[in-house]
């Protein structure tokens, strides 16, 4: 079971890593921290507040076998949702991760891969989200108008005549209104 | 976007930071977890809203690990491990310390079903204690780079505008000018 904070999913689910996939994977997130354009196609699903992948080859000391592979995730949508728009917009890169794990039943149809995901959710515990009521969409666009607001105040600042300042006001309006 | 990344510590995205802890729970206290998790809440949600700098906190339980098999199947992990895992700005150590000294009792619940739990009261062992049973995160990625402080800074000018949009239609060029700069700077 996920957990939910507000309008957000929490979603944590280990995966057994086959033989020689570990090799793989390291290569694979070395990319994603060094190379942006591995990562960059996240960015305007819009979707994910925070996400990581983490290969645990050892607990407590002791070897895993299998190695494993953890993901912690939170969201905007539903599990269902979640998927789907990773495997419609990202398919390959979904399959160059969890491809090397063991039973991994492939992306599409995205049913088999939801229940496998469900399959290997940790127990839920306690989610916290210090936005439970802000999507990513609202927390961007507001971010956006935060720094656009400012530096019209800071423009606007030299205008001293209320007709003047009235019409750069509304060409603010303007630029700005996809964000309110 | 550029053609690479400046090198930034692996558990970072550069602005906000990541922790996984892993802590072994200590033997027979699996099920006390389960109500230890009901005391992070209380009538206004959760406990860490108190802790300024967490965008996201979870805490959970692994009590199986994949098994090395084409069949889906998982296998009892022996002892069932908490998983402790947030999102923050700053320091872990100013987090942790923070934690300790805001929602501290109700945190020492939780960690003390897992072994070799020290003294909450003991800042530094604390996070002594977190930081051995981190693990780093392999690939973290975050689709907004700003801390919990500028977020919460932008959502509130944000809505401030748009009240004013509001109330701004009906005022004249004048009425305007004065308001503007009286309510937004």
């Amino acid at each position: 079971v996920t957990q939910a904070a507000g309008r957000h999913t929490s979603l944590t689910f280990t995966t057994g890593v086959r033989p020689g996939g570990k090799w793989w994977l390291r290569v694979l997130f070395w990319a994603g921290r060094r190379i942006p354009a591995v990562a960059q196609p996240l960015v305007p699903l819009r979707v994910i507040h925070h996400a990581r992948w983490t290969l645990l080859e050892r607990l407590d000391g002791r070897v895993l076998d299998p190695p494993v592979l953890l993901f912690e995730s939170d969201f905007d949508v539903d599990l269902e949702q979640y998927i789907d728009t990773f495997a419609e917009v990202l398919t390959w890169r979904m399959r160059s991760v969890w491809s090397t794990s063991y039973a991994n039943p492939g992306l599409i149809p995205t049913d088999q891969f939801h229940a496998w995901v469900m399959q290997h959710e940790a127990a839920p515990g306690h989610f916290y989200s210090a936005f439970p009521e802000c999507t990513v969409d609202r927390i961007v666009e507001s971010l956006d108008l935060a720094a656009d607001l400012d530096a019209f105040v800071a423009s606007s600042r030299g205008i001293d005549d209320a007709d003047a300042f009235a019409a750069a006001y509304r060409r603010f309006l303007a630029e700005v209104q996809a964000c309110l | 976007v550029p053609l690479i990344s400046p090198r930034v510590p692996r558990d970072s995205t550069g602005v906000v930071t990541n922790a996984t802890v892993l802590l072994p729970v200590a033997g027979g206290r699996r099920a006390e977890l389960d109500e230890a998790f009901v005391g992070l809440n209380d009538d206004q949600g959760s406990l860490f809203r108190r802790v300024p700098s967490v965008h996201t906190a979870r805490l959970e339980v692994l009590d199986s690990l994949p098994a090395a098999s084409t069949h889906a199947a998982t296998v009892p992990v022996d002892p069932p491990h908490l998983l402790f895992g947030m999102t923050f700005d700053g320091r872990f150590a100013d987090v942790v310390a923070t934690m300790c000294t805001q929602i501290g009792p109700a945190l020492a619940a939780v960690w003390r079903c897992a072994a070799g739990c020290p003294n909450i009261d003991d800042v530094g062992a604390v996070t002594q204690w977190l930081q051995h049973h981190r693990v780093p995160a392999a690939l973290p990625f975050s689709t907004r780079a700003a801390s919990v402080h500028d977020i919460r800074a932008a959502v509130a000018a944000r809505d401030r505008l748009r009240a004013f949009v509001v109330r701004a239609q009906s005022m004249t060029n004048a009425e305007l000018f004065a308001a503007f700069r009286q309510e937004i700077g």
